[in-house]
């Protein structure tokens, strides 16, 4: 009872822990199912989110050009590891790595340190929600609110003709080319995109927490990857619209489990080894299964 | 309408694996000629058809296409003019896509993409149409994945989603080569059908012989990166298989010989 009791006392705040990151899971999303461009820039664009937010809240802004700032910052991040990689051929993920590691200094430039706290700034929750905004009931509501505008206006753009053309680029680059499509165009528009969701994950975790750390982003990517996959077991992703409602479900649904694996007494400094065996089995145990000889599995 | 003026490409330059795929290739076709291209393996035969598409640049020469020089575009630059049906039914749609989504792309071809939606009830009932005309089945699947399709509904989709916007040139690249003789011969049925009707000009690697035989206006044998033989009109309408794998075998042995 104890435990369960713990359990519930906690939903509310992992809750909103779990929309939150939802913005990760869809930005995870894009590179991974729609463009084929296995990505982790995710990594640094989350932590790069928090970090412009809070140096330009911290330099006088408001929190909504600070938030813009931020998302603009992620665009440029996930562009540059596509840039990259469209130029020097590297392995997407190699890109990525890059990318990453070089935001970790850019970070603490832009910070000026290695974080920042922001409790005595404006933020999205103290303008939006105002007497409100200590109300965790608010914030959930106002988080998801953003969430599903962000996931509505992904959607319609993927039916334009620019977002058919990133599918299509995704897809199948030979059928893109001979369609007329810049295959690095839409490539580097589409991880662009997913970086600005995942800086903006970033951003309103530095804004509803009022701090902002360069080691922020540690352990998001695998985070994001197993909301995905979770959301996707529940949700599927036959349709569009069930491949970008996955990524919400499956982040709130994952933040619970692990909340109630917590309470059941598992140790928080092995829940990333957990995630990882978790993310590792449901990734690989079906490529094990399509395998017909074991010496297939060394290639 | 199509130009290629002495085009060369080796490919390894430099190392032991050294393979001329071009040796120096021109040729014109005129409007609505239906090129046929046959030759043994490494005739040159793809390397000439993605010199054209753009998918591989010539070391020397140059590639136009109704009087534009192209030779120095990427692919999707040529789509405006180019038409494409690979042999994979997979590289020439996207599978994750709707039919109604692909031909909404290939309606588009070489044009800029905004932010208009995709598809709307206008476009969606001409593309229903255009699938009912292939006549597989597949009017009632407008908003199915193409993955969904079998290999030879997909082919014909490519087909379709090719000639949809009349390119000025087609390229077909044994694009029935995959797909089992029924189907093979459906698709050809329809390419012919295409080609005819909306007066195209379209180039074709074939290795199936009858095809090469019974289709096009002319036709024209690679080997060893060049063109060894043309034969077009009457000439070309009196070419038997017999004649052709005589000649075909010659041209085999003499690669093994020479």
């Amino acid at each position: 009872m104890a435990i369960l009791q713990a359990y519930t006392n906690l939903i509310p705040i992992t809750l909103l822990q779990g929309v939150i990151y939802a913005f990760v899971a869809l930005g995870i999303m894009i590179p991974f199912r729609l463009l084929s461009f296995p990505d982790l820039t995710a990594e640094g664009s989350f932590p790069l989110g928090a970090s412009v937010t809070a140096a330009v809240l911290a330099a006088g802004a408001g929190p909504v050009s600070a938030t813009a700032l931020a998302i603009a910052a992620g665009f440029v991040a996930g562009a540059s590891t596509a840039l990259i990689h469209r130029v020097f051929r590297l392995n997407t993920l190699l890109c990525g790595i890059l990318v990453v590691t070089m935001l970790y200094s850019i970070d603490i430039r832009i910070m000026g340190k290695p974080n920042i706290p922001m409790f005595t700034y404006d933020d999205l929750f103290s303008i939006f929600l105002g007497n409100w905004s200590r109300s965790l009931g608010a914030r959930i509501a106002l988080v998801s609110a953003i969430a599903i505008i962000c996931t509505t206006a992904l959607y319609c753009f993927l039916k334009t003709e620019m977002g058919l053309a990133l599918r299509a680029v995704g897809a199948s680059q030979s059928m893109a080319r001979a369609q007329g499509l810049s295959t690095s165009y839409y490539v580097i528009l589409g991880i662009g995109i997913a970086g600005a969701l995942s800086a903006l994950g970033g951003s309103i975790l530095a804004q509803n927490q009022s701090f902002a750390d360069v080691n922020m982003g540690f352990g998001v990517l695998v985070n994001g990857l197993a909301s995905l996959i979770v959301g996707e077991q529940l949700i599927g992703r036959q349709t569009l619209a069930r491949q970008l409602t996955a990524p919400l479900v499956g982040a709130v649904v994952y933040y619970q489990v692990v909340s109630f694996a917590l309470a059941l007494g598992m140790q928080p400094s092995d829940l990333k080894l957990l995630t990882g065996l978790f993310v590792l089995a449901l990734l690989g145990l079906p490529l094990l299964r399509s395998r017909r000889t074991p010496s297939d599995a060394l290639v | 309408m199509l130009a290629l003026d002495g085009l060369h490409k080796t490919f390894h330059q430099g190392t032991p694996d050294r393979r001329a795929a071009l040796d120096g290739v021109s040729l014109a076709l005129r409007p609505g000629d239906f090129a046929v291209v046959i030759g043994g393996n490494g005739a040159g035969k793809s390397t000439l058809l993605n010199a054209i598409a753009g998918e591989v640049m010539p070391d020397e020469g140059s590639v136009s296409v109704d009087g534009v020089d192209v030779t120095r575009k990427p692919t999707h630059l040529r789509a405006a003019w180019i038409a494409r049906v690979f042999q994979d039914p997979l590289a020439g749609t996207a599978g994750t896509l709707t039919v109604a989504e692909n031909l909404s792309i290939a309606e588009r071809r070489g044009r800029r993409s905004g932010l208009r939606w995709g598809l709307n009830a206008e476009n969606r009932k001409r593309y229903q149409q255009r699938v009912a005309a292939l006549g597989l089945g597949m009017e009632s699947r407008l908003d199915q994945k193409v993955g969904s399709l079998s290999g030879g509904q997909r082919q014909s989709l490519a087909l379709a989603m090719a000639v949809l916007t009349s390119p000025k040139l087609l390229l077909l690249d044994e694009h029935c080569a995959a797909l089992d003789p029924k189907t093979a011969e459906l698709v050809m049925k329809e390419t012919v059908r295409a080609v005819d009707s909306e007066k195209l000009t379209a180039l074709m690697v074939t290795h199936n012989m009858q095809h090469a035989i019974e289709f096009g206006n002319r036709l024209i044998m690679m080997m060893a990166g060049r063109v060894v033989y043309q034969a077009e009109g009457a000439e070309k309408a009196a070419l038997t298989i017999e004649h052709l794998v005589k000649r075909f075998h010659i041209t085999s042995d003499r690669m093994v010989l020479g």
